[in-house]
């Protein structure tokens, strides 16, 4: 009882004090992974985002919560430059959405993200590792199997390398997509509900390995989440039913 | 790994539909092929066959009998015709040059063809071992006799009655062969060629008639020089065995007109004789291919419904291949594919279906005519081969091509648009 009253007050603390929608961080903004500045989207007349200010730092972890329909999934597809905010200013490790081609915002997007889908989404078509291949061609990094490879040994994949996502548990393929996320070495990863679909056992360790990646590879970590285990591992939180 | 490679491994991962639009379009390909292929060559024979000869004269009945007997040797002959009659035209003015023939025999179903030397003149011939007849009863064998039946210099050998193989045996004149010709292509590979005064021999006539043996003793102990390609010329020998020889009994005459105007009066003029005709190979032969031509129309326009019906195969392989792989497509573009990327993979997978089916289909076509080609070989009177290439196959490949491409681009395009938040956002 005195535990959940902790954790509620700590997570009071994150949503009011961290995660408003005039200031959502006030770190190091020296060279921030993610940069956020006036955005407002909307399907139609009531805006669905408002963020005044967001900054997100490499190895930075950011929970973001909020209602079902507050526009959370929006968000990750509007940082991701699928969708065009209506007002804003969206910036990648410095380079600003607004005023790329849509083939340089892909290229961009290749890059400096990596994604962990809520159901997956590995390419059946191919093997775990080429699934990794494919993300760093993809990212118009050089192609380097043995750092793909060892990703996969340090995830305890490495004997599914060349099988096929069919041949894995949810489990492996969950531990798979993360390596995918990764193995580009992006500046911000994006988890967006990546733990839904797993047990609590799978769920914990998929979000330790990523936290871990994190910290190794120097990403930011932007996960979209209603699990609060996964929000409690996440250095602060984002609002959305707090910013709109 | 890359998109090439990921379409590639898309196209593996439904092997049987793939497999299934492979052969659809390489059935196709190969049925149109094969009649292109065959067109082509009927066509290239039957002009290489009559090349130099300007009218055929023969008995009367039907032109075209009278050519596909006389040129092709692919029929019966109307009939025989005096010597006498035809003396008149074999010395026109408007002629060039006239051969007679004297059909009547065949050697294992292949027509043994009593004529001058300049026959072989004809169709390029030249020797590949031995010499030209130089005495009665001597024979020379094309090249695709030989080959089929084994014959060498010095065998002997007896023809049997008729053209169609099931007369009796003249076992009583037995020709010696003394030549074996190199090959030509022509209709001449699958001939027994010797001197009219053999046929006549083997016929029951008259020995005493000498005037046709002048041919043989101009030539009697002559070696000609193998490859020579001029080795049978005889300018001076317009038909002089026909002296003294009016009673005998000719097939047909080829002919070659000394002038363009000849092709003007001549026909008609043979053609007012009663027992005559004149027929030209050049028209028969377009007639004949008018009316073969027919049935290849229909055959290609049944293959052209094969071939689209393998596009629209293809097309909705791709398109429900699209609807299943959606999410893919637009995990893709998360990765950093740009929408020009998503239309590779999918216009890659209907383009190497399509390339797949066409090589199938020209392989297949190829290789069957080579084999039907090599079974036709025992015939006489056909020859078939895979292993020629027929310009109108050019077209047919970019035929076939531009409807893969037309099949692959509309769900290539529909790849493109791909919305990739609403694709991820539903089941």
């Amino acid at each position: 009882m005195s535990l959940s009253l902790c954790g509620g007050i700590v997570m009071l603390y994150h949503i009011i004090y961290q995660s408003s929608g005039r200031n959502l961080y006030m770190g190091d903004t020296k060279n921030p992974a993610l940069s956020i500045n006036q955005l407002r989207f909307s399907y139609s007349k009531d805006p669905l985002l408002q963020i005044n200010s967001f900054q997100l730092q490499p190895r930075e972890r950011v929970a973001v919560i909020g209602p079902s329909g507050c526009g959370k999934t929006t968000l990750m597809h509007i940082i991701s430059g699928l969708v065009k905010p209506q007002q804003g200013q969206i910036e990648l490790q410095g380079t600003k959405l607004a005023g790329l081609k849509e083939w340089q915002v892909d290229r961009l997007r290749g890059r400096e993200i990596g994604i962990v889908f809520q159901r997956l989404h590995l390419i059946p078509a191919i093997s775990i590792l080429n699934n990794l291949l494919i993300t760093q061609k993809l990212s118009r990094n050089t192609q380097d199997k043995n750092s793909a490879f060892a990703l996969l040994e340090r995830l305890g994949i490495a004997d599914f390398a060349h099988k096929h996502p069919s041949q894995l548990s949810q489990g492996q393929a969950q531990r798979a997509a993360i390596a995918r996320a990764v193995v580009h070495k992006p500046t911000l990863v994006i988890g967006d509900e990546p733990t839904s679909a797993l047990d609590n056992q799978n769920a914990g360790a998929a979000i330790e390995l990523l936290r871990d990646l994190s910290d190794d590879y120097g990403f930011a970590l932007l996960v979209v989440t209603h699990d609060v285990r996964v929000r409690d591992r996440m250095d602060r939180v984002l609002d959305l039913g707090e910013t709109s | 790994m890359n998109l090439v490679r990921l379409s590639l491994a898309n196209l593996a991962m439904s092997p049987l539909s793939s497999v299934v639009n492979i052969f659809l379009l390489g059935l196709g390909t190969a049925s149109i092929a094969i009649l292109l292929i065959a067109t082509h060559q009927l066509t290239t024979t039957l002009t290489r066959d009559s090349a130099g000869i300007d009218l055929v004269i023969g008995a009367a009945g039907s032109p075209l009998q009278l050519v596909l007997a006389g040129v092709y040797h692919a029929d019966i002959p109307p009939g025989n015709i005096p010597l006498e009659r035809v003396k008149p035209w074999l010395q026109h003015p408007l002629i060039e040059d006239a051969t007679p023939l004297a059909l009547g025999d065949t050697y294992q179903g292949y027509r043994i063809v009593g004529s001058e030397k300049k026959y072989i003149d004809i169709y390029g011939g030249i020797l590949d071992s031995g010499q030209l007849w130089a005495a009665p009863m001597q024979i020379v064998v094309g090249s695709a006799v030989a080959e089929s039946t084994a014959l060498e210099i010095g065998s002997t050998i007896s023809g049997t009655h008729g053209l169609d193989g099931d007369g009796h045996a003249h076992e009583d004149n037995r020709f010696q062969v003394v030549g074996i010709l190199s090959k030509t292509g022509t209709v001449l590979d699958r001939l027994l060629v010797t001197s009219t005064k053999s046929v006549w021999l083997v016929h029951g006539v008259s020995h005493d008639n000498h005037a046709y043996e002048d041919e043989e003793d101009h030539d009697a102990g002559e070696h000609v020089e193998k490859h020579d390609s001029h080795q049978f010329d005889e300018p001076h020998m317009k038909n002089e065995y026909i002296e003294g020889a009016e009673d005998q009994e000719i097939t047909v005459v080829l002919m070659t007109y000394a002038s363009p105007l000849a092709a003007l009066s001549l026909p008609r003029e043979i053609n007012e004789e009663a027992g005559l005709q004149a027929a030209s190979p050049a028209f028969e032969i377009t007639r004949l291919l008018q009316i073969v031509g027919i049935g290849f129309g229909w055959l290609k326009a049944f293959a052209a419904i094969l071939v689209a019906s393998a596009a629209l195969s293809i097309f909705a392989a791709l398109y429900a291949s699209l609807k299943a792989r959606r999410h893919d497509l637009a995990v893709l573009r998360c990765l950093g594919a740009t929408r020009w990327e998503l239309f590779l993979v999918l216009f890659v997978e209907g383009m190497v279906l399509t390339i797949a089916g066409t090589a199938v289909g020209l392989v297949s076509a190829h290789g069957g005519l080579q084999l039907i080609g090599i079974w036709l070989n025992q015939s006489p009177n056909i020859a078939l081969t895979g292993a020629i290439w027929a310009p109108s196959e050019y077209g047919l490949i970019a035929a076939i091509l531009a409807a893969g491409f037309v099949a692959a681009t509309l769900p290539a395009r529909q790849a493109f648009s791909t919305d990739v938040t609403k694709t991820l956002s539903s089941p």
